[in-house]
């Protein structure tokens, strides 16, 4: 061959050469699998099938479009209000239980909100036994606000959100300098308005941040909101999809969607401002505690009672009895373990495989905006990783027109070419479900794989090159051992996250495919309350991994800050 | 003249319309120690990186031992070139001890070889006794003497210090680079120490290259840098030169604080820039004296003065401790050099 006759440092020049371009194109084709599906979606917005339009506008659209606003509304004002008022609560001030409730009021975010949907409808219903017994002792006549409606999903999905803005406003309340909070004492304001001139607003970047999080997971759900017949646009597309059969409405609906999504991440930055999450760096004293005394103790205490127990301790406790229960019924426990460990093991392989092939590729893009730090790898990794903000149903939409694409120009391709109709190979099949969960969980394998990245610098590779070490080697025995811990976080984030995801699951998953979480909707929406308890529990308990990540991150931010 | 271990030729570096490398040519003998020394920013880091192979220059040829590294059609990978590499912030692996470290050059040693070089490495930085701590366990100073033994392990051709001393502190920077340099001349190891800093420079290289803007203005013993600057940078940025005017006379240049035994061949009339060092000027306090003392540092065992001279011109004078005088003092300043001084064409700066 060439080559081999060639020169050995010829050789290396242009394996130099060609590695550079290598890293240069790898993150650009990374974001082009997340960019094109989305592409693809809005097209279909230019050809719009009239008579759609005018049937969804006719009927269920202006209802989804009202109920989507409201809810995030309702949501937006729960989860501000709960999140920066705990965060506030357990950090200035301390009172009985102040501790325990300073990483307890985390733990919501380990249940699902279609779990905790499925526990309060069967918890407050007409039926359940809050009404049943309020009933057995006040009489017949009265009656609780109708949990199935709005007002409930707003409810329940501001219960299990608010620790996004909770985690987040504790972090950020916490590195606030207790000099800027003393000055404004000092000038005369009391320790509320203090909180509400100065606290509140230095907070703003972070409050920003979380309110937007909960507000995208409220967005994608579609399960919650049908329990509660509260149609949204997530719901409406999964209905026209799958009850209606009407791919194209649902595709052209989730592009509508997707400008929807769009939106709520533009007012994020806009709202952010020029300001970030945090300034690292400062270790300044933490504003100081007060020591709660009299009643006031007392109503801190109760109050984070009320929400702990609301939004963890009731919806835990009834999956655990009902569990309990259903295992203890012969009949049904010997189903639930066959059908059980079925479940279990399809949904792990299925959480694994994704989590595995979305840190490599986190990996790839990592690496290649580290080699190349221009203003177009930066824009390369920020659109790979924009799936976190895009809802499930959007993500099935453009993934489903992606797939069936690629498997028309297979199928074209084959039968010109040797007279083959291979059929189609992706649509329908395990492809497209992983496609679309790593699409919507990049940023979570990338920001675990990136910021352990930090820690090799380069002048560490460098060294190891005049070392006599090749780039492979370097890979091996640098980089790996020390971004270990950082994938295997990475992983564990994006497994969860699979094994929770609902939306862009019940769309895409193949037939015999079904998950827990699937499992979980599919009983619940039947109101088998008793049935649904074990997956959810499975749900919840491994949904505790990240919680717990989460806590010790919190908790490493701020030393001395459980003192 | 001594065998070279390195060359490089007409080497360029450019990064748009910044210059790293103008038209470099230097030498490197066997067993010396080479400075470069220049203000940040003028590509003596980016000279490192082209020896090492961690950059590509646009033109020229790097050779070391008769063997081509880099030229038009020839790359050879760093990790082939046998010349490694000393950090600044030293870039010791987090993950492994001292001894993996130090081990890591050395993958194709047998166990027994490698676990005996390693020894030897350590014990020639002192650092036998700390073989199985972690980087984070050890101090500034013998992290960075870690990072020479690793860099020495492989017994490399040429080992590149880049700013090795910087991030420590001043005591413990002057005692670790005469240690590191006494390692590197106990073992007969050819280097290349880039510092920005003058002091440095003369006091551990063989030879010191003053590079700015890329270029190299001059090479040679410090003494000679020192003694006859090549150009005014090297005059500034070597040994803290004052610059004051003169006119050549037939008996010598004159200048305002008298006038010098040399005209160096120059016609009558010539203007001329003088580089002149604080111990070449002797002030006397007077009253009617034109020069007016501006500052005055103390530095222990001297006493450096700031003067202005009547034209407005400052130049610093050395001094016993004993003799302190306060801000504003006249003075009598006269040049007293005992020697030659370098000098350059009037107010041509630059070269």
């Amino acid at each position: 061959m060439e080559l081999s006759s060639s020169l050995s440092t010829v050789r290396a020049r242009r394996a130099t050469a060609a590695r550079r371009l290598l890293w240069s194109t790898l993150p650009v084709m990374v974001a082009a699998m997340v960019v094109v599906p989305m592409v693809l979606l809005v097209a279909r917005l230019l050809h719009p099938t009239g008579e759609v339009w005018a049937q969804l506008w006719g009927t269920i659209l202006p209802e989804m479009i009202r109920n989507t606003l409201l809810l995030m509304l309702g949501v937006a004002v729960i989860t501000l209000a709960l999140g920066s008022g705990l965060a506030w609560l357990v950090t200035a001030y301390r009172f009985p239980g102040s501790r325990i409730f300073d990483w307890a009021l985390i733990l919501p975010l380990a249940v699902p909100t279609y779990v905790m949907g499925f526990v309060y409808m069967a918890t407050f219903d007409f039926a359940g036994p809050v009404q049943t017994t309020l009933r057995a002792w006040f009489g017949a006549d009265i009656a609780l606000p109708n949990i199935r409606s709005g007002g409930g999903a707003i409810l329940v999905m501001g219960l299990t959100l608010y620790p996004y803005v909770y985690f987040l406003a504790r972090a950020a309340f916490r590195e606030q300098s207790s000099s800027t909070f003393d000055a404004a004492r000092a000038m005369g304001y009391t320790r509320l308005q203090t909180f509400f001139r100065l606290v509140l607003p230095l907070a703003r970047p972070s409050l920003v941040a979380g309110v937007t999080l909960a507000l995208l997971e409220a967005m994608t759900d579609f399960a919650t909101v049908r329990f509660f017949n509260f149609r949204t646009m997530s719901e409406g597309i999964v209905h026209v999809w799958q009850g209606m059969m009407n791919r194209d409405a649902a595709i052209e609906l989730s592009a509508l969607f997707l400008f929807f999504a769009l939106t709520i991440v533009i007012v994020e930055r806009l709202l952010r401002g020029r300001a970030r999450y945090y300034q690292p760096g400062r270790r300044t004293r933490q504003i100081t505690r007060v020591t709660l005394v009299g009643w006031r103790k007392w109503a801190a205490t109760a109050t984070c009672t009320a929400i702990f127990g609301a939004a963890f301790l009731l919806p835990a406790a009834r999956l655990v009895s009902w569990t309990v229960g259903d295992l203890s019924n012969v009949a049904t426990a010997n189903v639930l373990k066959t059908v059980y460990l079925g479940y279990v093991v399809r949904t792990f392989a299925l959480a694994a495989t994704a989590a595995v092939i979305a840190v490599l590729i986190a990996l790839i893009l990592a690496q290649g905006t580290r080699m190349n730090t221009g203003r177009f790898g930066r824009a390369a990794t920020r659109l790979a990783t924009m799936g976190y903000a895009l809802p499930g149903a959007v993500i099935a939409a453009g993934v489903l027109i992606t797939v069936a694409i690629i498997d028309r120009t297979v199928m074209s391709a084959s039968e010109s070419l040797f007279g083959i109709n291979p059929g189609l190979l992706l649509t329908g099949s395990i492809v497209g479900l992983l496609y679309a969960y790593v699409v919507r969980f990049m940023a979570v394998a990338y920001n675990s794989v990136e910021s352990s990245m930090v820690k090799v610098t380069p002048n560490m590779e460098e060294a190891a090159r005049t070392l006599g070490a090749t780039p492979g080697r370097v890979m091996w025995r640098v980089h790996l051992p020390l971004i270990k811990v950082g994938m295997a976080a990475g992983a564990a984030l994006v497994f969860v996250d699979v094994m929770k995801e609902l939306p862009a699951t019940i769309l895409l998953a193949p037939f015999g495919m079904e998950t827990l979480s699937m499992w979980t909707y599919m009983l619940a929406a039947e109101s088998l309350w008793e049935s649904a308890a074990l997956p959810s529990l499975t749900i919840v308990i491994v949904g505790l991994i990240p919680v717990m990540l989460l806590m010790r991150v919190g908790r490493m931010a701020t030393p001395g800050g459980n003192q | 003249m001594a065998e070279t271990i390195l060359s490089l030729s007409g080497i360029e570096k450019h990064y748009g319309n910044i210059p790293a490398a103008v038209d470099v040519t230097l030498d490197v003998r066997v067993g010396e120690l080479l400075v470069l020394l220049g203000p940040s920013g003028c590509g003596k880091s980016t000279l490192l990186r082209l020896i090492s192979g961690l950059e590509t220059p646009d033109q020229g040829t790097i050779s070391s031992n008769g063997r081509v590294l880099s030229d038009a059609s020839t790359l050879v990978p760093p990790e082939e070139r046998k010349i490694s590499l000393v950090f600044q912030d030293n870039a010791l692996f987090p993950h492994m001890t001292v001894c993996d470290n130090v081990a890591f050059g050395l993958p194709k040693h047998k166990a027994g070889a490698r676990t005996r070089r390693v020894g030897e490495v350590l014990d020639m930085v002192r650092l036998a006794d700390v073989a199985g701590r972690y980087p984070h366990e050890l101090s500034g100073g013998q992290q960075q003497r870690v990072a020479l033994a690793r860099a020495l392990a492989p017994q490399p051709a040429l080992v590149l210090l880049d700013e090795p001393f910087s991030d420590l502190d001043r005591t413990l920077r002057i005692a670790l680079r005469d240690e590191v340099r006494e390692v590197l001349k106990a073992n007969g190891t050819s280097a290349i120490l880039v510092t920005h800093d003058q002091e440095e420079a003369l006091a551990v290289g063989d030879r010191v290259a003053v590079q700015n803007a890329g270029r190299i203005e001059q090479i040679g013993a410090p003494e000679d840098l020192f003694k006859t600057p090549a150009s005014r940078f090297v005059a500034e940025f070597v040994g803290e030169t004052d610059f004051i005017t003169g006119e050549v006379t037939p008996t010598g240049i004159r200048t305002e604080i008298g006038t010098l035994d040399q005209t160096d061949g120059m016609p009558v009339g010539t203007a001329v820039d003088i580089a002149i060092r604080a111990d070449d000027v002797a002030i006397t306090p007077d009253p009617n004296g034109p020069g007016t003392v501006v500052s005055r540092t103390f530095t222990g065992m001297q006493n450096v003065y700031r003067v202005r001279l009547a034209s407005g011109a400052i130049v610093r004078s050395l001094q016993p401790h004993t003799l302190v005088l306060t801000e504003g003092t006249h003075v009598q300043v006269r040049a007293a050099p005992g020697h030659h001084l370098a000098w350059f064409p009037a107010g041509a700066y630059g070269n």
